[in-house]
Formats: structure tokens, sequence, C-alpha cells
């Protein structure tokens, strides 16, 4: 029961520290999409894309090369900290952010997208500047889709297993995460465990999307009454 | 007016004299929108400010306190041992850690697969548990030679069955039986290579090839025979004795390489020095060799044992 709570607790860390690197990133990259045109947005859209249409398996090699003992991130790590980032839970992390980023640029991508672009032309000719353009008129009205995508990107890291096992392993304690000991469990023959674990998950993703549809109406009503008042 | 955060988008139309350098010419909904679009930045500053901000990074920090909590200890070492021993180093490693106060981290699986990501992708382990010679000749240099604590544990291999299978006797009947056969697979599990080379032994490996289902360790072929996904299997004496819901067929006594365990430490890993103490805890403690014994293994002492 304790290694039960330790490893929903790990598997959200990676989770949420996934969707903290997610957030910004696939923002930036979805408004370049949406809003630029550049030489090579074919390539970024692509590249960005690509785990979506890999296994998860060849992500996950991919990224262990990468931050492995011979890849330049793992030797950058290695002489930074000390330890390469293969078999940690941030390589961990790493891996359901890279598996989920496609998902997540794909959300805020079509938010952003449903945004007319004359308000911001608007917003710019009224003196506000790019970063403000985007807060208070970009991002506000894409406010529906970017948490649609936020949620869509959390619970894919949630679920991440592929990728994760090959970068980080399936260490108990340190990197095993809730499919990777549901995996351990079935392996073993440990089918109560095995049950237990996969209710768990019902249960942590029944939450997200409730989360997910809370926030959605609490939005709405919330404008809804303001408009109200203000009327 | 419908309630809708777009629909001041559709109400809002720019005048054909409108530049960009220019000014829009202000349309009768202007104050309106403006209202509107403040009451949102508002409505969502306080829903960032009050919820989400601060509810993802609280979770995050218990995510991290509770993460530091798990692995707190830095003399706690990880050692990565086989899947037979899953059960019997658990169960050790909760006695070493009610008589010692010390703690252990353990993680199985198969040993070639465990010995790879040690040796070729350098996971952080800071002993091994690993079965056979060739955990050994992968980690070569890493590992101590000699191993830690001086304890052996030698097991050997049975034939199993689920409950409603028909008896075969020998290897040669278990292939004819052209049923389907579970064992480890061999690039993963030294389980699936002394099985395998007892199977060639007995002159019945290209027969029974087709018929073969590999599993990822020796306990997941276990578990697929207990299940009743696989009729037969090749597994470890000791994987047998715990199970209630398989039948045993025969013992095979020869054709394959020792199957010994040894434990040893990694040189260079932080906290070898603590997977050694808890061997030499393994080859001291009496109470230990009664959990490996009424596992089924013997014990043999690593000086004798042959490696």
């Amino acid at each position: 029961m304790n290694s039960d709570i330790s490893i929903v607790a790990l598997s959200l860390q990676i989770a949420l520290v996934a969707t903290a690197v997610t957030l910004p990133v696939g923002m930036f990259v979805a408004w370049l999409l949406v809003r630029k045109q550049f030489r090579g947005k074919f390539v970024l859209d692509v590249f960005v894309s690509l785990p979506l249409a890999l296994p998860p398996v060849v992500v996950g090699y991919a990224l262990l090369w990468l931050v492995g003992t011979n890849g330049w991130i793992g030797r950058l790590s290695e002489s930074l900290f000390g330890s390469t980032l293969a078999f940690t839970w941030i390589g961990a992390a790493l891996a359901a952010a890279i598996v989920s980023l496609p998902l997540v640029v794909r959300s805020f991508a079509a938010a952003l997208a449903g945004v007319d672009p004359r308000l911001e032309v608007a917003a710019r000719g009224l003196g506000a500047g790019s970063v403000r353009t985007f807060l208070t008129v970009t991002l506000p009205l894409a406010y529906r889709g970017v948490i649609a995508g936020v949620l869509l990107g959390f619970v894919r890291a949630l679920s991440e297993f592929g990728a994760t096992i090959i970068v980080a392993g399936n260490i108990p304690g340190r990197t095993q995460t809730l499919p990777s000991a549901i995996f351990t469990r079935i392996s073993a023959g440990s089918t109560d465990d095995a049950w237990r674990l996969a209710l768990i998950s019902v249960v942590l993703g029944v939450i997200a999307l409730a989360i997910h549809n809370w926030l959605l109406k609490r939005t709405a009503n919330g404008i809804y009454n303001s408009n109200g008042g203000a009327r | 007016m419908p309630h809708d955060p777009l629909h001041w988008q559709r109400l809002f139309r720019f005048d054909p004299s409108y530049d960009r350098c220019g000014s829009a010419t202000p349309l009768s909904s202007d104050r309106s929108i403006l209202s509107e679009l403040t009451d949102f930045n508002k409505e969502i500053s306080l829903l960032l400010r009050r919820h989400s901000v601060q509810s993802v990074l609280g979770l995050m920090f218990l995510g991290l306190a509770a993460s530091c909590g798990g692995n707190s200890g830095d003399d706690v070492p990880l050692i990565f041992a086989a899947a037979s021993l899953s059960d019997v180093l658990t169960e050790s490693a909760n006695i070493y850690e009610r008589e010692t106060g010390r703690r252990v981290e353990l993680s199985f699986g198969g040993s070639l697969t465990l010995a790879n990501q040690i040796a070729k992708l350098g996971a952080p382990a800071d002993g091994v548990f690993f079965v056979g010679e060739e955990p050994k000749t992968i980690l070569d240099e890493l590992v101590s030679q000699v191993p830690n604590g001086s304890i052996g544990l030698v097991n050997t291999l049975l034939v199993i069955a689920s409950k409603d299978a028909e008896h075969v006797g020998t290897l040669g009947d278990l292939a004819a039986s052209d049923s389907r056969v579970v064992i480890a697979d061999p690039l993963l599990a030294p389980a699936g290579q002394f099985a395998k080379q007892a199977l060639e032994y007995a002159g019945v490996w290209e027969e029974i090839e087709s018929d073969l289902i590999f599993a990822v360790d020796v306990r997941a072929a276990l578990a697929a025979v207990e299940s009743g996904n696989s009729d037969y299997g090749i597994v470890y004496r000791t994987d047998a004795f715990g199970s209630d819901s398989i039948s045993i067929m025969s013992e095979i006594y020869e054709g394959y390489s020792p199957i010994v365990y040894v434990g040893r430490s990694l040189k260079l890993a932080e906290n070898s020095a603590f997977a050694v103490e808890f061997y030499e805890f393994l080859s001291k403690s009496v109470e230990v060799r009664d959990v490996f014994e009424s596992a089924g293994f013997t014990i043999g002492f690593a000086g004798s044992s042959g490696t």
C-alpha cells in the first residue's frame, strides 16, 4: 500500500514536470506554427509531431542516445551534475514531455488559430506590445483550448510507458511509474497488485478529466456572471 | 446577446478605412467589448493566481518532497537482481532492515537486461545479484571479480505445466506434445539460455522451437503457465516452489551450465561498500539462510561453486 502511494506520487511528479515543460515550449511552437511564416516551418511541424507517429520505444531510444553516456546532453549533464539523465526520474519526465508535446502543440495551435488575428492587430494598433497582446488578448481567447491541451498533455504524460521504460528503466522508488509498475506486476503474475494499480490509473484519469471539465465550466460561468453584472 | 466569449469577435468588424498605422473607427459595441475583455482578463488572472499556479507549484513541491523521502538515503545501495530472486531477496532485505536498521533498494528483472542497462546505458546500480556467467562477462571490469559476501545460490530447472495439462515425462515428450511452451527470452534472461541449452542437449530444440513463447524474464514465464496462457514452461525449481496453481512435470538434471547466483558490487559506484555490507549480512544471517533454503535454493560458497 505504501509503495502504491510512492508509485502514484512519482508518476504525478513526472507528469507535472513534463507538463511544466510542454506548456511554454508547446505554446511557443504553436504560436510559431499558427502566426508566423518562415523557412523550415514544415520541418518544425514534422519534427514536433513526429513522436505521435513513432513507436514510443523509438522515441525513448533516440532520447537515451542523447542523454546517455555517449550523447552530448549526457556528457553535458555528467560534467555538470556528475551523472547522466538516463535512469533518473528527470529522464522519465523528459520522455513524457517529448511524447506528449505533439498533442499539446496541436491543441494549442487549434486554440490559437481560433483567435481572430485582427484582434491582435487591433491591440497592437492601440499600443500593446507583442507580449502584452499575447497575454491579454490571444491567451484569454484561446483559454479553453489551452486548458484542454494542458490536461491532454498531462494525461498523456501520466500514461507514458514505452519511451519511459527505455530511458528511465523500471527501478522501484526511483523511476518506476504507474504503467511500468503495472507491467512488472503483470509480468510477475501478481494479478491483484496489477488490478489495484490499474484501478488507480482509472481513478486518476477520471479525476484529470473531471478537473478539465470543471475548469472549462467554471471559466464559462465566470464570464457569464461578470457579463451579467456588467450589463 | 449570446453569452459566448467569441460573440464579440463576430460583432467586431473593422471599418474598411482602418489601416494598421491609423486608428480604427470605433464601433458602437466598442465599450462593451472592452469591458468584457477586461472582465475576462480579471477572471483568468484570478483563476491563475488562486488555483492553478499555487496548486501546480504545491503539487510539484509535494511530489519532489515525496520523491526525496522515497530515495533519500545516501547510504542506501541500489541492487539489481535476477527476477528469480525477487521473493527471497525482498524478504532478506526486510530481515536486514529489522536487524541492522539499514536499507537496500532492489530492482528485479532479467539478469541480461539489467546487466546491459548498467554496462551500456549507465544505470545507477551499486551492486548486482545475477545468475550465470554471461552477466559477469557483460559487466566485465565494472564489477568485483570475486563475489562479495561469499555466498552462492544454486538452482536447477523444472518442466512445469498448468493444472489441466497432460503429463509429459521427458523433454522429448514435451517437444512431441505440440503444445505451447514458455521459457524466458534467451536474449534477456539467463533462465532462457539454460532452458535452450537443456533443449539443445536433449536434441529437441529444432522440433520445439516453433512452439516456444519467450517471456521477458523467468517470473513472466511462470506467470504465463499459472494463468493457463501457456500449457507448459521451463523455469527454475525455486520459481515453482511458491506456486500452487501449477504442477511439476519433471526436473531437468543435465545439459545446462551451472545455475549459480552471486552478489557482486560495482567497483565505481557511490554506495558499493554498502552493497558489500548487505551481501556479507546475507552470508552470515541464519534467518536469511532459512529463507533461501525454504524457497528451494541450495546454498553454496562462492569459492567452491566454480565462479
